[in-house]
């Protein structure tokens, strides 16, 4: 279409649009970055559109011809006629047909012999052009002469039909042999007909008896293949150095067919091996549809070793034609015959069109080859390399029964997406790693990353058929990746998943300091916006390349990332230990507690991320693997479920002892070990397994000291420390029955007994060794980097636990001691990071402790809340500090009950306390110790209101208390604790109905 | 002039489907509403004017010269927009000796003044025809043919499975049927998604080979909308055929 007056008013892309698609029609090839470059201002839009029209218009094209051909039977392109003789030949009968002719069996009558005739469509040979180039291409392919290529006799023209001679070859095309593993599986448990079963029967019952050929058909080549015991006969390729197989073959090729085909059947029905395998695919699939897994099964490692030899002796034939410049352009499964010696033979050498996709269309063969084709191939040119990836392609589907790529067509339209290939030991994990390295070189997208030529790819088959290393380098751990994301689109999705990650945790660590306890979930949601925002930014410009790069950078970025995320949540998860403790009541520590169910769902799916870049790549990621499992641990723990956790943290403590095996050197996995070992010690206690706490404890200790170079570095002592203070502070925390409120009227503890005393004596002496042990440990390691805020703030928390261990004693000036201790060093930690949310939280938490039995320090306590309100200012919604502030008032309540007698005070600060506390829990019902913590309230709540003479509310309230534990205890397995809980409730109950006065 | 060409569209569209003419309507609003175009009902003067003078002047023998110059398009078009349920009945011939029945009866409303070309109103012509073929065909034989009637998708749907099951043929080898079958109906749904115009304009373009203007006239629609509808809709199957090639291109 010119432009013309009315061009105004037409879509100027619609014009170019118009103009392409009839020059298409002409049987023109314009390309479309032709468009684009001539229309720089269009270019984007063009290179969008244009493709999908190219499509259509083929498409339409294609139709057209059909049509033409054959108005009735549009849908079959046949020659209309079959002329019983051809020239020279006679036609016998149709052996099978393709989209560029049909083959005849025929006799060549002035010699005599059987050929094969191939007789081309005219659609192909069409115009003069055409007639002349297949003529002189013929006359190239004819000059031929190799062991695995189908000799040509002749070429001819008669009835205005082309059509050359061949040999005449009796084997089945690869692609049958394929297509046979893949179905039909039957096949093989009856091997053969029953006529053929006789005959192998009869005839090893009378050995020398020689009968007429069997006839060789698919299930007879396919058996070949998986045969243990064949080698190829042209061993004369074969470097020497596989003594035997020479002698044996040559001959047998020749001499007697009949006893090498018998010998095949009788050694595959005895074959102990292949039989087991029949017999579970039978069991297991009783309508004989079997599955994927029992296809894969009956490929042994004799069936790859085969593949490899056939493909071996290909690619030396191909490389023969190469030095006589001769391209095949067109090697595919069914291009390749399998003779009953075992012999490959490429056929239709140098014959198939050229590479320009036009007339291929025209034929509607293109479909069946453009699945083969070489992606410059696709694009119109390319060199000899396309024969290597055409090979490589049809490698793979012989080692893994199926074609590489999926979509053919859409190849014309997006030739690099629709050319991924799957690696194929995802799809086979049998299939040797070299071959699966030898064929993804083979077919790399670009040329320059392939084989050069032929013979490479020979030599490194032959190096895997001898198990020597092969020369196709495993490509380097990051080039691997890239490529691979380019292969996996949807994990590199993924990858790109952690690309949004690392945008949101950059911007996250900007404001780190003022904003450290950020939920994963959040974070997640955000990468979700960003990596949409990203997609449709690339949507929009859309340009392979840019998806590219985009895919590779991903994947360095997504290992940074991981980094990143990994930080995040130790900085929230791994604390349990030594953290801050809220109180002497509170079973449950509570910071952190933002993690949640789908934190572990994310982390779940970087697992898998990592267990997919494993499975290629041995060893590298395993500390990674590790460590995320650990992290989910970490996360399960927090969220209550205790078993899930314990599961997570011995999987990861198992892969960081096999880690620090292999290089003891390394102290990082050992200092992992101790830090999952503190976090199975906490776990346990909250079991009430406080003997187990023990056994772990001397394990990880005796762990480190097996090392005495990393038990004597700071981090050695500083792990150590750590896990005293936590051992140390197990008593207190879990060892007795949870010790619920028991001021006011009802509360008399007394009935225990003193036995009870005495072993809480006892527990108390071994825990302030404990944590006296860790205290000099950590107050050595400040004196020795004055500078580590980490040090120092572990000694604060540890000192805030001896408050408890002295208070406990009864030793009432220690405990000052070491609460003024611990203030003055947070003081000074808030001092020079006064921007530092976290700090002055350590500082409001040890500030909340108490001091007395039941009491906290007035005073204290208003400085621990005005400092909760200062930072939940800054950060209104952290759970942890309003946790700490619900926390503080409850204390505050109770002190002044205890200590002033003014209830209704102090019901006012636990209905504040639990007003807060209820909000978290329904914010975070995934986190028990929020639950708990609230239920704990409740039941503060309900005795108070007996004081108040409420006992009707005091009632409803404990109901409600017990309501919500024992919910909690059906969602969270292996918490002992919350039973016990449970049953001091329910006497409370009791104990509140005794005392309801009874209705007047 | 006006009302004659929308009621030549809505002649022709009527039996597609049920509130049609709304769509033709609603397509003008469309028009009115989208295109900057100070008097939207202005449809350019159909070129063709010597065809009608042919006619005038030659009668039945102009004609039958006339309409042996467009068979090969109308062919086409009947081969592309035949239902695949009845292509082994209907016999694209006898849908084109039928339509030139049709067409020399109301020869002289083409000359009085229908205000289209003259081949986009024997192409409209024909189209007609099949469709009332077709449903002939299928109400004789209704109590044989029950489900075949069932299974006839509506004109509009016809468009979409022909352009489904083209571009999708022979994609696929044979043991890859049951795939092709589900990729064929996957694409089908996602051109039925498109705007029905929009595929009709995309439809014409390629598998008939109606230019630009020619698709207007059709359609009803000015030669500026069915140019941008053509891109919009270009754009739209790239899209599809993208998602489709990112779900099963993809391992």
């Amino acid at each position: 279409m010119t432009i013309d007056s009315e061009s105004n008013e037409r879509h100027p892309i619609e014009i170019l649009a118009d103009e392409f698609s009839l020059r298409l029609r002409k049987g023109e090839h314009p390309t479309i970055e032709e468009y684009a470059l001539k229309h720089p201002e269009f270019a984007e839009l063009i290179r969008s559109i244009f493709p999908s029209i190219a499509l259509v218009e083929r498409v339409a094209i294609n139709e057209d011809q059909q049509r033409k051909s054959n108005p009735n039977l549009p849908e079959t392109p046949t020659l209309n006629r079959v002329p019983d003789s051809l020239g020279d030949y006679q036609i016998l009968r149709e052996i099978g047909r393709g989209g560029m002719g049909i083959v005849y069996e025929a006799v060549q009558r002035s010699l005599n012999r059987r050929v094969a005739l191939k007789v081309i469509n005219s659609l192909v040979s069409g115009n003069s052009q055409h007639r002349a180039r297949f003529r002189r291409e013929a006359e190239a392919a004819a000059s031929l002469h190799h062991t695995n290529i189908v000799p040509i006799y002749g070429i001819g023209e008669d009835q205005d039909l082309q059509y050359y001679a061949m040999q005449l070859i009796d084997g089945v095309t690869l692609q049958d042999v394929v297509d046979c593993l893949q179905n039909d599986f039957v096949d093989f448990k009856k091997p053969t007909s029953s006529e053929t079963a006789n005959q192998v029967d009869s005839s090893s019952l009378s050995s020398n008896i020689v009968r007429t050929k069997l006839p060789f058909n698919t299930t007879h080549a396919a058996r070949l293949m998986l045969k243990s015991s064949w080698t190829l006969p042209n061993v004369e390729n074969e470097p020497s150095g596989i003594p035997g197989a020479k002698s044996s073959n040559s001959r047998a090729a020749t001499a007697d067919v009949a006893t090498v085909a018998r010998s095949e059947l009788a050694e595959t029905l005895t074959n102990p091996h292949l039989a087991n395998e029949i017999e579970e695919v039978s069991l297991a699939n009783p309508t004989n549809k079997w599955t994927e897994k029992s296809k894969h099964a009956q490929l042994t490692r004799e069936y790859f070793r085969n593949v490899a030899k056939t493909i071996a002796n290909v690619a030396n034939a191909i490389d023969y034609a190469h030095h006589q410049n001769l391209l095949h352009r067109d090697i595919k499964p069914a291009n390749l015959l399998l003779d009953r010696e075992g012999t490959i033979w490429i056929t239709d050498f140098g014959l198939a069109r050229r590479t320009d996709l036009d007339a291929a269309t025209q034929t509607g063969e293109i479909l069946g080859t453009l699945r083969y084709m070489a992606p410059e191939q696709i694009a119109g040119h390319g060199d000899s390399r396309v024969d290597i990836y055409s090979l490589g392609l049809t490698l793979f589907e012989m080692l893994t029964l199926r074609p590489a790529i999926e979509s053919p067509k859409l190849r014309l339209l997006d030739p690099e997406r629709n050319s991924v290939i799957p690696t194929l030991r995802s799809i086979n994990p049998n299939i040797p790693h070299d071959l699966q390295t030898i064929t993804l070189k083979a077919c790399a997208y670009a040329p320059e990353h392939r084989y050069q030529n032929a013979c490479e790819m020979e030599a490194d088959l032959r190096r895997f058929l001898e198990d020597r290393p092969i020369l196709a380098r495993q490509t380097s751990r990051l080039e691997m990746l890239m490529r691979w994301a380019r292969r996996n689109p949807a994990i590199a999705t993924l990858a790109s998943v952690a690309i949004g990650m690392l945008l949101v945790i950059a911007s996250l660590l900007a404001v780190w300091n003022r904003q450290q306890q950020r939920s994963l979930f959040e974070i997640g949601k955000q990468y979700n916006r960003a990596e949409l925002n990203l997609k449709e930014k690339s949507e929009a410009l859309e340009s392979v390349r840019k998806e590219q790069m985009r895919a590779e950078m991903n994947l360095e970025l997504a290992i940074k990332a991981f980094d990143k995320i990994m930080d995040n949540i130790a900085s929230r998860g791994s604390t349990f230990a030594s953290s801050s403790d809220l109180g002497e009541d509170e079973i449950f520590e509570l910071n952190g507690a933002s993690l949640s169910q789908a934190d572990v769902a994310l982390l779940e799916s970087l697992l898998n991320f990592f267990d997919q870049f494993s499975e290629q790549n041995d060893k590298d990621l395993r500390v990674e693997t590790a460590t995320a499992m650990q992290r989910v641990g970490d996360i399960q723990h927090k969220i209550g479920n205790v078993d899930q956790a314990e599961k997570s943290y011995l999987k990861a403590l198992n892969s960081f002892q096999t880690l620090y095996k292999q290089s003891p050197q390394q102290s990082s996995a050992l200092l992992s070990q101790m830090a999952i070992y503190n976090e199975l010690i906490v776990l346990n206690a909250k079991r009430g397994q406080i003997p187990k706490t023990f056994g772990l404890y001397q394990d990880a200790r005796r762990l480190l000291e097996q090392s005495p170079k990393i038990a004597s570095s700071a981090d050695g002592r500083f792990a150590l420390a750590k896990l005293l203070n936590s051992i140390g502070t197990l008593g207190a925390r879990f060892g007795r029955e949870p010790r619920m409120r028991v001021g006011g009227p009802l509360g008399k503890a007394g009935a225990f007994g003193d036995s009870i005393q005495l072993a809480q004596a006892a527990k108390l002496k071994r825990e302030s060794e404990l944590n006296a042990e860790s205290l000099s440990l950590l107050n050595t390691l400040v004196n020795e980097s004055p500078e580590n805020t980490s040090y120092k703030i572990v000694l604060a928390r540890a000192l805030k636990d001896e408050v408890r261990i002295a208070k406990l004693l009864n030793d009432m000036q220690r405990a000052d001691e070491a609460m003024m201790r611990s203030v003055e060093i947070l003081e000074g930690l808030c001092a020079s990071h006064p921007e530092s949310s976290a700090t002055k939280y350590e500082l409001a938490n040890t500030l909340g402790t108490n001091v007395g039995m039941r009491t906290i320090d007035m005073q204290r306590a208003e400085r621990s809340l005005s400092i909760c309100e200062e930072i939940l200012t800054d950060h209104p919604y952290v759970p942890e500090y309003l946790a700490l502030k619900a926390s503080v008032l409850v204390k505050l309540s109770a002190t002044t009950q205890f200590t002033t007698g003014r209830s209704q005070k102090a019901e006012e600060l636990l209905l504040e306390a639990i007003r807060v506390q209820r909000d978290l829990a329904n914010r975070y019902p995934d986190i028990a110790g929020y639950t708990l913590s609230l239920g704990q309230s409740l039941v503060q709540l309900s005795e108070l209101e007996m004081t108040l003479k409420k006992p009707a509310k005091a009632k409803e309230t404990i109901d409600q208390a017990i309501q919500m534990i024992e919910s909690l205890q059906r969602q969270s397995k292996g918490e002992v604790i919350l039973k016990q809980m449970i049953e001091r409730l329910r006497e409370r109950k009791t104990l509140i109905e005794s005392r309801q006065p009874k209705k007047p | 002039m006006f009302s004659e060409c929308l009621g030549e569209v809505r002649q022709s569209r009527s039996d597609r489907r049920a509130g049609e003419n709304q769509g033709v309507l609603e397509l003008r609003a469309w028009y009115n509403s989208v295109m900057d175009d100070s008097s939207p009902f202005n449809y350019p003067e159909p070129n063709g004017p010597d065809e009608r003078a042919l006619l005038r002047a030659g009668g039945a023998d102009a004609l039958a010269d006339l309409l042996q110059q467009y068979q090969a398009p109308l062919e086409r078009i009947v081969h592309f927009r035949i239902s695949p349920v009845l292509r082994s009945r209907i016999d694209p011939t006898d849908v084109l000796q039928e339509a030139y029945f049709e067409i020399s009866r109301r020869i002289q409303e083409y000359i009085d003044g229908v205000p289209v070309s003259f081949f986009v109103w024997i192409r409209q012509k024909t189209v007609q025809t099949l469709i009332d073929m077709q449903r002939n065909h299928l109400r004789e034989k209704r109590d044989a043919n029950r489900e075949v009637l069932l299974a006839l998708p509506s004109h509009g749907q016809t468009s979409s499975l022909s352009i489904a099951k083209l571009l999708l043929d022979d994609m696929t080898s044979p043991s890859q049927a049951a795939v092709r079958v589900e990729e064929i109906q996957e694409l089908q749904s996602a051109l039925e998604s498109m705007n029905e115009t929009d595929r009709e304009v995309l439809a014409m373009r390629h598998f008939e080979h109606l230019n630009n203007q020619q698709v207007a006239e059709a359609l009803g629609l000015s030669p500026t909308a069915a140019s941008n509808r053509y891109i919009r809709a270009a754009a739209k199957l790239g899209e599809i055929l993208k998602s489709l090639s990112s779900r099963h291109g993809s391992p």
